[in-house]
């Protein structure tokens, strides 16, 4: 489904260059769950935003269902980003004005899906993530966790069949964030391919495969069975 | 989608509503300013262009510069014959005063009523002026001797009603017999007539230049080759000679005919310009605010953006959604600007002397929707072009708190905003000071305690032996002297000869020439220099026919220019002196008897000469000299008077002082409309500069507690907020003092007598923005400044 090719990414600013993508080789094959874990400043969030074509890289290939999208225009890469890919924020990132319906509904907008047509696939999908009693609030009414699922919700309404989420459980407490989780793992035995950046150990263990990032380069990408015995080791 | 972008955009107005406030109530001011000037502008530029065949309408123009008048209407009679005889010509007509003798003091039901603006025309009038009758028949009137036909208003005044046909009103010797009436002209034609009679001509009259004719060419005609022709053929004036001929455009008349003997005061090209020019640096101050404020404010949608672009949304999607916004409000900001203008409305006429209306109905309304649309887009563009352009990427990743927010085109806007503001104060001042200056400028005759009764018929007042009625008037109480002069002082005389000096030379052109009564150089407040006032003791002062027919001999008093001019320095010798007017018909020896200092007549002639009891107009002006608390006594008295005496009704009297105003009413008007704009100009930058401030204190609270904990004092932190606002002001005045010197001394051209442009006027317009800048920045720094800083620091 992906894969990444020497693909780096550096920043430069008057007279600093930092390079936080170095070389980066990665296939992501459909129907997988990956963790991109490692330590702040490592690179992870900016490969979720490459990933996520919010960010470009500054050489390399990044291949999207066997396409190099280098040559995408910026209307293209919205196009693809709003058919196949959803994103999960640590920070909800639900727009404070809309209600829970209306920032569910919004991907679908964008997609020009009628509106009887949304109605029952938002409402079918608030239902799923317990939320569709919460409809008419606004984001700041709405525990954390809650805000969670909604953002949840809002990434999976339009089908997706990729998933990024940033650290999902990072503003939330244990409870919440296992509940996330396990969503989120539900999700993916559905089919849908899910990528996630964490912290935490435990949720790297949710994963199927664990990708280690050190100073933008790859430190270890492997099944977690393996790494739990490297660690037992 | 678009109702989204509405939820969107309401709560997101909602959630900030102090800006959103600031952001409407700016933008409604400079809208509801455009609408006025739109609607003052449009009515300027619609006049006679509903007559028929307008474009191809010219009216005669004569220069009169040489006697102080400029280009005027008036021309001879034997013109409109001449023209009609031309292959260039479809048609002319005529309109020609009636004069403002006996005919024109009508008596009905034993009321005295004065007709004024009563005009002979050509019975063709319909060709030529867009013009309804309501009753009768206005070809009848136009060729029946006695008939009349009235305006409605004029109907409704005289006989408080419009069903007048049949009706009679007696003149002294005669009467009138209403034949018509027609609806009263509309405010937008130079056209001012409340009455319609015939007018007899006789081509044998070398005298009958009271008329205006306007000449419509036929379609292949060239207009200038016309000009030269006409100009070739026509009359020449029987005193003053040639007077270069011109065809103006019926259709620019309002604008470019501004001598005193035009039906109505026209308008001022340049005025309009003025305005149309402050309303749109209304609109960019209010516009370059929006941009500041919704740019300052942007972070605070930075999430939105990137969320809306993760979920798909392209650029220009969201430009679409931003730039809606903006229209929103500007919509939003005209319906309450289209209030304003309705409150605003009369007092706006009263400012430009017009009596405009706002008319939803009419396709002026669409040009509002559009103006709104058009201001929506042009301050939402940069800021949605801006916002939108945010990387997704950083906001989610939380990076972009406090990023740049495009302070460089902010800073440059309020530096415009800055240059505009004391741009405008200074030119308000300077303007003020040049009307006061008018208004105290030497005119060499006295304005005060002097009343004018206009156009009383020589008979009645103008007469070697004191008139009865002179007598009357000199004995009312509160009156102390009276004296008799051929044109109204604040205008010019209307009448000029080419003199042949003492030394033999012949004048620079025609020299303006007055009939005067005694006591002349008293009554008018003049500066004797030499010589002495005329006086009834001197016999041969007054003027006199000699035993020849056609030889005549007069007193004169001559202004120092005119002496000057006629070669004496030393103006006592020519007391004594006799200058000569050598007209072949009618040769005048003029005695100079005294020498007064110049007096300013319009267009800053200053060449004069009052001859006593000279003949030049059948009407004169009778000046008062009075005790003003007595003067509605003495106005009451003199209507009485004049009533019985000369069967002349509701005369108009006026104090010289309302007069000589009345000159710069119309720069008075402009200076008025230039303040207004100035303080609600310097209001949108405060407004743009506390919102401006208002962010950047937010952005640098942290800063501003880290400062405090390490000793600053609160005043030390207010200057430190307040100086980079107070340097963006200096880069202003940079840019103003330049500008508004230039500025100010092209509008000072147009006079003839200027102030001088002093430094200390820019420097307090400068100190003024600078210091109401600082008081606006510290009102919030000093909150600011004075918030514990422990409650910043905790929130790190």
């Amino acid at each position: 489904m992906i894969t990444l090719n020497n693909l780096s990414r550096i920043y430069r600013t008057s007279d600093v260059e930092t390079t936080a993508l170095n070389q980066i080789n990665l296939t992501v094959n459909e129907g997988e769950f990956i963790a991109i874990m490692g330590p702040s400043g490592c690179g992870k969030s900016t490969l979720l935003s490459i990933l996520g074509m919010l960010d470009s890289p500054s050489s390399g290939s990044y291949q999207f269902n066997g396409e190099d999208i280098a040559d995408y225009s910026e209307a293209q890469l919205a196009q693809l980003r709003k058919t196949s890919i959803g994103f999960v924020f640590q920070s909800f990132n639900l727009i404070d004005e809309l209600t829970v319906y209306e920032n569910v509904e919004l991907p679908l907008q964008y997609l020009k899906i009628s509106k009887a047509a949304r109605k029952e696939r938002v409402e079918a999908i608030l239902k799923r993530m317990a939320i569709d009693h919460r409809a008419d609030h606004l984001p700041q009414q709405l525990s954390g966790g809650q805000q969670q699922r909604v953002a949840v919700a809002r990434a999976m309404v339009s089908n997706p069949k990729l998933i990024l989420a940033d650290e999902p459980t990072g503003n939330l407490d244990s409870k919440n964030g296992d509940a996330v989780m396990a969503m989120l793992r539900e999700l993916n035995q559905d089919g849908t391919t899910v990528i996630m950046v964490t912290h935490a150990e435990k949720e790297g263990n949710y994963a199927d495969r664990l990708v280690r990032l050190l100073d933008g380069q790859i430190m270890l990408d492997k099944a977690t069975q393996t790494i739990n015995k490297d660690e037992v080791a | 989608m678009l109702i989204n972008y509405f939820t969107t955009a309401t709560r997101a107005f909602k959630k900030d509503s102090q800006h959103f406030l600031l952001n409407v109530f700016g933008l409604s001011v400079g809208l509801a300013a455009a609408i006025l000037v739109a609607l003052f502008t449009l009515h300027e530029f619609s006049y006679d262009r509903q007559q028929p065949d307008a474009e191809r309408v010219y009216r005669i123009a004569h220069d009169f510069s040489k006697i102080g008048m400029g280009s005027v209407r008036n021309t001879h009679y034997r013109n409109y014959e001449i023209s009609l005889k031309h292959s260039q010509v479809e048609d002319a007509f005529v309109l020609s005063g009636v004069g403002t003798d006996k005919k024109t003091n009508v008596q009905y039901q034993g009321q005295g009523y004065k007709l004024t603006d009563i005009f002979g025309a050509t019975p063709n009038i319909e060709d030529f002026i867009n013009i309804s009758t309501l009753a009768g028949d206005l070809q009848i009137v136009l060729t029946t001797p006695d008939t009349l036909a009235l305006s409605e208003s004029e109907a409704l005044r005289i006989f408080g009603k419009t069903d007048v046909i049949g009706e009679t009103l007696l003149y002294e010797g005669g009467q009138h017999t209403l034949r018509a009436v027609f609806t009263d002209l509309p405010q937008n034609t130079h056209f001012a007539f409340k009455g319609l009679a015939y007018k007899e001509h006789d081509p044998a009259n070398a005298w009958d230049f009271s008329n205006a004719i306007y000449i419509k060419l036929t379609a292949q005609a060239d207009f200038k080759a016309y000009e030269k022709l006409l100009d070739e053929q026509a009359v020449a004036h029987p005193s003053m000679g040639k007077m270069p001929l011109s065809l103006v455009p019926l259709v620019d008349l309002h604008f470019t005919a501004k001598s005193k003997t035009e039906f109505k005061k026209g308008g001022d090209k340049q005025n309009v310009m003025i305005c149309v020019g402050l309303s749109v640096l209304l609109i960019l101050i209010a516009s370059f605010n929006f941009i500041n404020m919704t740019i300052a404010q942007s972070t605070k949608r930075a999430k939105e953006v990137g969320v809306r672009k993760a979920l798909g949304a392209t650029k220009s999607q969201l430009v679409v959604q931003f730039l809606s916004e903006s229209v929103l409000l500007s919509l939003l900001a005209t319906v309450i600007a289209c209030s304003l203008v309705e409150l605003m409305l009369p007092g706006f006429n009263g400012l430009v002397g017009r009596e405009l209306t706002l008319d939803y109905r009419s396709s002026f309304s669409m040009a509002i929707v559009l103006m709104s649309l058009f201001v929506g887009i042009f301050a939402g563009l940069y800021p949605a072009l801006f916002i939108s352009s945010f990387s997704a990427k950083r906001v989610l990743s939380g990076d972009l708190q406090h990023g740049s927010t495009a302070t460089l085109v902010r800073k440059c806007l309020l530096v415009l905003q800055a240059t505009i503001s004391i741009a405008l104060i200074i030119t308000t001042v300077v303007m003020n000071q040049q009307l006061a200056y008018l208004q105290s400028i030497p005119l060499g005759y006295e304005t005060k305690q002097r009343l004018v009764i206009s156009e009383i018929p020589a008979e009645h007042v103008y007469a070697k032996d004191t008139p009865l009625l002179l007598d009357k008037l000199n004995n009312i109480e509160g009156v102390h002297q009276s004296t008799v002069l051929g044109y109204y002082p604040t205008e010019s005389p209307f009448f000029g000869v080419d003199l042949i000096w003492p030394n033999g030379e012949k004048s620079n052109g025609a020299i303006p020439i007055t009939g005067s009564g005694f006591n002349i150089v008293e009554g008018l407040g003049l500066k004797l220099l030499a010589g002495r006032d005329f006086s009834a003791e001197f016999s041969g002062d007054w003027f006199a026919k000699a035993s020849e027919s056609n030889k005549g001999h007069v007193g004169a008093i001559i202004t120092q220019s005119a002496a000057k001019q006629a070669g004496f320095s030393n103006v006592a010798d020519i007391i004594g002196k006799t200058i000569s007017d050598p007209n072949p018909q009618f040769t005048t020896d003029l005695h100079v008897v005294g020498v007064v200092a110049d007096i300013i007549i319009a267009n800053g002639q200053t060449e004069l000469i009052f001859m006593a009891g000279y003949p030049n107009t059948t009407v004169f002006n009778v000046v008062m000299t009075i005790d003003v608390q007595n003067l509605p006594y003495i106005q009451r008295q003199v209507v009485e008077l004049i009533g019985q005496h000369t069967n002349t009704f509701e005369p108009k009297i006026d104090l010289l002082v309302d007069s000589y105003k009345a000159v710069y009413r119309d720069d008075e008007r402009i200076s008025q409309i230039v303040s207004i704009s100035t303080w609600l100009a310097i209001g949108l930058t405060l407004l743009g500069t506390f919102g401006m401030a208002a962010f950047s204190v937010l952005r640098r609270q942290k800063e501003v507690a880290v400062r405090k904990v390490l000793g600053a004092s609160v005043l030390s932190i207010v200057n430190l907020l307040a100086k980079e606002f107070l340097l963006l002001v200096l880069l202003g005045i940079m840019f103003a003092f330049p500008l508004s010197y230039w500025l100010i001394t092209d509008w000072l051209m147009n006079f003839n007598h200027r102030v001088e442009q002093s430094l200390w006027v820019y420097l307090a317009a400068a100190g003024f923005v600078g210091t109401i800048t600082w008081l606006t920045v510290a009102s919030l720094g000093f909150k600011a400044a004075s918030t514990r800083p422990s409650l910043i620091l905790r929130y790190e």
